[in-house]
């Protein structure tokens, strides 16, 4: 975990912190939680993300490149967090992976509806959370390379 | 030079009193002037000759200024100076012939100028006495002729002619040079030269002075006397003149003698005359000839104007400006039967009916100069009238002035009978219209009614004026009706007992029936339409009123045959069947007659009441009921007895023991002898149990809604429930299992070998405890979800479902078979899962078989659709067949076969919901088939 808030690759938006350990664990076995900052609430993801309250000193085209986000989140849930990010011109770019325990249709449904890029939800078994975070973690970094990179290569 | 040439020359014969005035007066002022300067050669022209003298000069001066003033155009002087200027000339004239007749000098001779005279015979300063004489005679004519007198015409030329002859005989002598020879031989003083040529001058001018004196008339004139004047006047002078100079010269050169002279000169004298004579008379001859031709043609176009005129039917005469007739033509004979020699000269106005109005008309033809159509009545002699129109006009001469007036008559008789007779006609014609009784109008074709009779004024209420120019279809009560009507008799020509209903201006309304035609004009073009409409309305009424009187007779004969038959059937049917049926009702019956007096009832209702059979029979109902229910009866009671039919109401009836019961009311009239309503018939209905009933299920229902709402409540509560389970419960878990996992990793060579077996033991549990939770949450998803009934591809689902079972199969030997799926109406993602657990279950219990079969199949039997897997797995014993699909039953042990027991409960719960069925069929060993049945019905929603 890091807390620094330049060149941030992935934002963790998750309110228990027990799964956000086993979250970091499982990317940090893929060696993708070098660039990870966790916020614990909807509030401060937008904060985060828009450069506001705490994080006003950040620049927002500073990343991240994705954010894991959970549903159930104090303060300000998953998906009005999602409609904020995917209503503004700047941020719906970023791809949103939702990560959450619910399975309920209304959830899924919501989320795609809302412009979510990605949905999972997360298995008791620890193995298989691992294998589906870290390979959409990666997947999602890889699609998300500045355009003008993939030019000179 | 041509005749008009000289005609034209003589034309300007008008100014010859002007060129002898001038010519006088330079040729007297140049001899006065010669006096004054005593020059000889201006007084006498030729030096030797005779001098003009002074008083002459002066003389011919004042003469010549008279004689310019006598024209009308020239007058400048004063007329008394001029007739002094005259009479001073006459006087020194007469006084000069009296000196020389006297002997007496007067001493006017000599009064301007003293003269020196050395002819012989001359006396100094006196005139000669031919010169005196004229001068006479001019100052005479001049006189008179400056008094504008025309009596005094003929002697004023004849003082001219004086003048000429002396003056022209004193020219001659001095052109014959007779002058000089006699002035040897007379004593007295010769006319000078430029004296006589001014006297002959001044004497033309005077003969010529007016244009009616003969000389200038005949000269000026465009007449054949005209031609003789112009041209023999000038020749006869010329010649004679001529021929008397060449004579007197040859005789005094020695040529002949005298006598031979004369012989000579009358020969000459005589063939020049006849030459002339003849030449003159050849022209007369031409006019005379040409004119003569002239006057053929006019009397012929005269003729011809003549019998055009004679040959006009119509009355022509003639008109003098005193009214006398002039001329008549024959029409005119036969119009007044008079012969023309009586109707000439008599007045044009006596022969007709009015003649102040005959004088009239010609008066204002001389007025006006025309008159047209001036209508007269002409009188035949006989007495017949002809009525005429007279068309009139002046006729004038050839100068212009009016001659009378042209008058012609056209005969207007015919015309007149046939317009009165006309007249007649039509006034026939429409006094028949005007009798019709039925209306009539006549309709233009843009449907303006142009005209109407008294019938149509009466059946409209509006009047001719009114009607005359308006819409014909606005008078009707289906105005579009009424045009197609119009429209129809302009198409077809006509149009035949077309209804329409009339509308009096009153509201009240006519039947009428339209027969329409149209009529044309001269032309035999179509000029409207004549309708004539026939009241029906009485005929209708007529109708109607047979119909009403058939159907009363109808109803009438109807209802008697009713009562008759009612009358049969109760003289059939006995007294006693009646109350026996009335006593064997178990309800209350009773009936009353017509003013509600109690006749009977059963013994059900006297005990209803509590009151016996006779305290009530013969009661009105406020004998045996309280005032407040008894007002309540009566007036249902009478308001059925004034309609007759039935009548059914709840009520309250006090029984005997004083308890009030709730009831029904079912009564009906019955008719009485006279066909009204004789009395009626209640039934009484105690519906108090009923209502006790009816109390009561609404107590239940409204139990069983509250039930409803609180068991509504609970199922929001398990939802609610169930969402925070599949979040939270699984989030410890997860915890645990992760936990562990790291465990197991980083602390593995820190952990014996039961160390790890129990942290694996952990971790498997975990995993079934989730997927216990995420089962439970299926199942009660199953149970809660909403369903969307959509047509269902079952082939295509059960595809679906075995290509995401296929990693399951991973080495095993599996044969499935999935084949006749009809598809279905339901709620696919539900029967996704129910395929999905069936076929998931065969994978799982055919696993001992080293080779296993599997087969998805279905069907249609009567109203359902029958699906089934079937199997050849370790399959179950049918003892266990119910317990099969409740929630965590399991047939099998966990070590052998793991699952949580719920699969086959979402199964049963998914296909209850559809309104289907499950069933199993199984043996130990022997395989198992497990069959669903959805009900076809489209309406399992």
């Amino acid at each position: 975990m890091t807390t620094q808030t330049e060149d941030v690759e992935i934002l963790l938006v998750e309110d228990n912190p027990t799964d956000a350990e086993l979250a970091t664990l499982a990317l940090r076995e893929h060696n993708l939680a070098n660039k990870l900052v966790w916020v614990k609430d909807g509030a401060e993801a937008l904060d985060f993300l828009f450069a506001t309250g705490a994080y006003a000193g950040r620049k927002v085209e500073n990343g991240p490149k994705v954010v894991l986000l959970d549903l159930r989140l104090p303060k300000i849930d998953g998906l009005e967090v999602l409609r904020r990010l995917k209503g503004d011109a700047r941020m719906k770019k970023i791809p949103v992976v939702v990560v959450t325990s619910s399975r309920e249709d209304r959830d899924v449904v919501a989320s795609y509806d809302l412009g979510v890029n990605s949905y999972i939800s997360k298995p008791v078994d620890f193995e298989e959370f691992s294998k589906v975070v870290s390979e959409l973690g990666f997947y999602w970094l890889l699609i998300n390379r500045p355009p003008v990179q993939g030019q000179h290569g | 030079m041509s005749t008009s040439g000289l005609r034209q020359l003589f034309s300007l014969f008008g100014f010859v009193p002007y060129v002898a005035s001038a010519f006088v007066i330079v040729a007297s002022t140049l001899a006065i002037m010669g006096w004054v300067f005593d020059a000889n050669v201006m007084k006498s022209v030729l030096p030797g000759l005779v001098g003009m003298k002074i008083n002459t000069a002066v003389a011919l001066v004042l003469a010549a200024l008279s004689l310019w003033n006598s024209q009308p155009a020239a007058r400048f002087l004063p007329q008394i100076l001029v007739l002094a200027f005259c009479g001073v000339v006459m006087l020194l004239g007469v006084l000069t012939l009296g000196e020389y007749i006297t002997g007496i000098n007067l001493g006017i001779d000599e009064l301007l100028v003293r003269d020196i005279t050395n002819l012989p015979g001359d006396i100094p300063g006196r005139m000669a006495v031919t010169t005196a004489t004229c001068f006479a005679a001019l100052g005479t004519a001049l006189f008179m002729l400056n008094l504008n007198m025309s009596r005094l015409d003929a002697a004023v030329q004849g003082f001219g002619a004086v003048a000429i002859l002396l003056g022209s005989t004193a020219l001659i002598g001095y052109a014959y040079n007779v002058e000089a020879l006699l002035r040897v031989h007379l004593d007295y003083t010769p006319m000078a030269v430029n004296t006589a040529l001014s006297i002959t001058l001044l004497g033309i001018g005077i003969v010529s002075a007016r244009p009616n004196y003969p000389l200038r008339l005949f000269i000026e004139s465009d007449t054949a006397a005209g031609t003789v004047a112009r041209r023999f006047l000038p020749m006869a002078i010329l010649f004679i003149f001529a021929a008397g100079w060449a004579v007197l010269h040859g005789q005094m050169a020695g040529y002949f003698e005298e006598t031979i002279g004369i012989a000579i000169l009358a020969a000459a004298v005589i063939i020049s005359m006849g030459v002339l004579v003849l030449w003159i008379t050849r022209l007369i001859y031409d006019v005379e000839v040409e004119r003569k031709h002239d006057a053929e043609e006019l009397h012929a176009a005269s003729q011809y104007t003549r019998s055009l005129i004679e040959a006009s039917l119509d009355p022509l005469v003639t008109i003098s400006p005193d009214g006398k007739i002039t001329d008549v033509n024959e029409a005119t004979v036969q119009a007044t039967g008079l012969a023309r020699d009586h109707l000439i000269g008599t007045d044009f106005s006596e022969y007709f009916t009015e003649p102040d109005e005959a004088r009239a008309g010609y008066k204002e033809v001389f007025a006006k100069g025309f008159v047209t159509d001036y209508p007269l009545s002409l009188r035949h002699v006989s007495g017949k009238a002809m009525e005429v129109l007279y068309n009139a006009a002046v006729y004038r001469n050839q100068e212009g002035e009016v001659q009378g007036v042209f008058a012609a008559a056209r005969d207007i008789t015919e015309r007149k009978r046939v317009e009165t007779e006309l007249q007649a006609a039509s006034l026939y014609a429409r006094s028949l219209i005007e009798a019709s009784p039925d209306p009539l109008v006549t309709i233009s074709p843009d449907g303006k009614i142009t005209d109407v009779n008294e019938a149509t004024v009466q059946a409209t209420g509006v009047s001719r004026v009114h009607l005359v120019g308006t819409d014909f279809s606005e008078y009707f009560t289906e105005p579009e009706k009424a045009r197609a009507g119009y429209q129809q008799a302009f198409a077809n020509g006509t149009v035949k007992d077309y209804p329409l209903a009339l509308r009096h201006v009153s509201g009240k309304l006519m039947e009428v029936l339209y027969n329409a035609s149209v009529y044309r004009n001269g032309r035999g073009e179509v000029a409207g339409v004549f309708a004539a409409a026939r009241d029906i309305t009485e005929r209708k009424k007529a109708e109607n009123e047979l119909g009403e009187l058939n159907r009363t007779l109808e109803h009438r004969v109807a209802e008697r045959t009713t009562e008759l038959e009612q009358a049969n059937a109760k003289l059939k049917g006995s007294t006693a069947f009646l109350e026996n049926l009335v006593e064997s009702i178990p309800g209350p019956v009773f009936y009353k007659d017509r003013q509600g007096v109690y006749l009977g009832g059963n013994e059900a209702f006297f005990s209803y009441i509590g009151l016996p059979r006779e305290r009530v029979i013969g009661q009105t109902v406020y004998g045996i009921s309280p005032r407040h229910l008894a007002d309540v009866y009566k007036k249902a009671d009478d308001e059925l007895m004034a309609r007759g039919g039935k009548q059914v109401y709840e009520s309250r009836v006090r029984y005997a023991d004083g308890t009030e019961h709730d009831v029904i009311f079912h009564k009906a009239a019955y008719p009485g002898t006279d066909g009204s309503v004789g009395g009626l018939i209640g039934v009484i209905l105690d519906i108090s149990e009923r209502k006790q009933h009816e109390q009561e299920r609404e107590h239940l229902l409204a139990e069983i809604e509250r039930r409803a709402a609180a068991l509504d409540v609970a199922n929001k509560d398990l939802e609610g429930f169930a969402y925070s389970v599949s979040h939270d419960l699984r989030v410890p878990l997860r915890a645990i299992d992760g936990f562990s996992h790291q465990l197991l990793k980083r602390y593995a060579g820190k952990l014996d070998d039961e160390g790890t077996r129990y942290l694996n033991i952990v971790r498997d549990n975990t995993r079934k405890m989730g997927r216990l939770i995420d089962d439970i949450l299926a199942f009660s998803r199953m149970g809660r979800l909403g369903m969307s009934i959509v047509e269902v591809d079952m082939a295509e689902l059960v595809n679906d479902v075995l290509d995401e079972l296929k990693p399951t199969l991973a080495g095993r030997d599996v044969h499935i078979k999935a084949e006749l799926l009809p598809v279905c109406h339901a709620d696919r993602a539900m029967l996704r899962q129910v395929w999905m657990n069936l076929i998931s279950n065969a994978i799982k219990f055919t696993r001992p078989r080293p080779s296993a079969h599997i087969e998805a199949g279905g069907g249609t039997e009567g109203n359902e659709r029958v699906y089934f897997v079937r199997d050849d797995g370790v399959g179950f014993d049918m003892a266990y067949a119910d317990k099969l699909f409740g929630v965590f039953q399991r047939l099998h042990g966990v070590e052998e076969f793991e699952g949580t027991g719920i699969g086959l409960a979402i199964v049963k719960r998914v296909i209850d919901r559809h309104g289907g069925r499950v069933w199993a069929e199984s043996k130990i060993n022997g395989g198992a088939t497990f069959y669903f049945a959805l009900p076809i019905e489209e309406e399992v929603i």
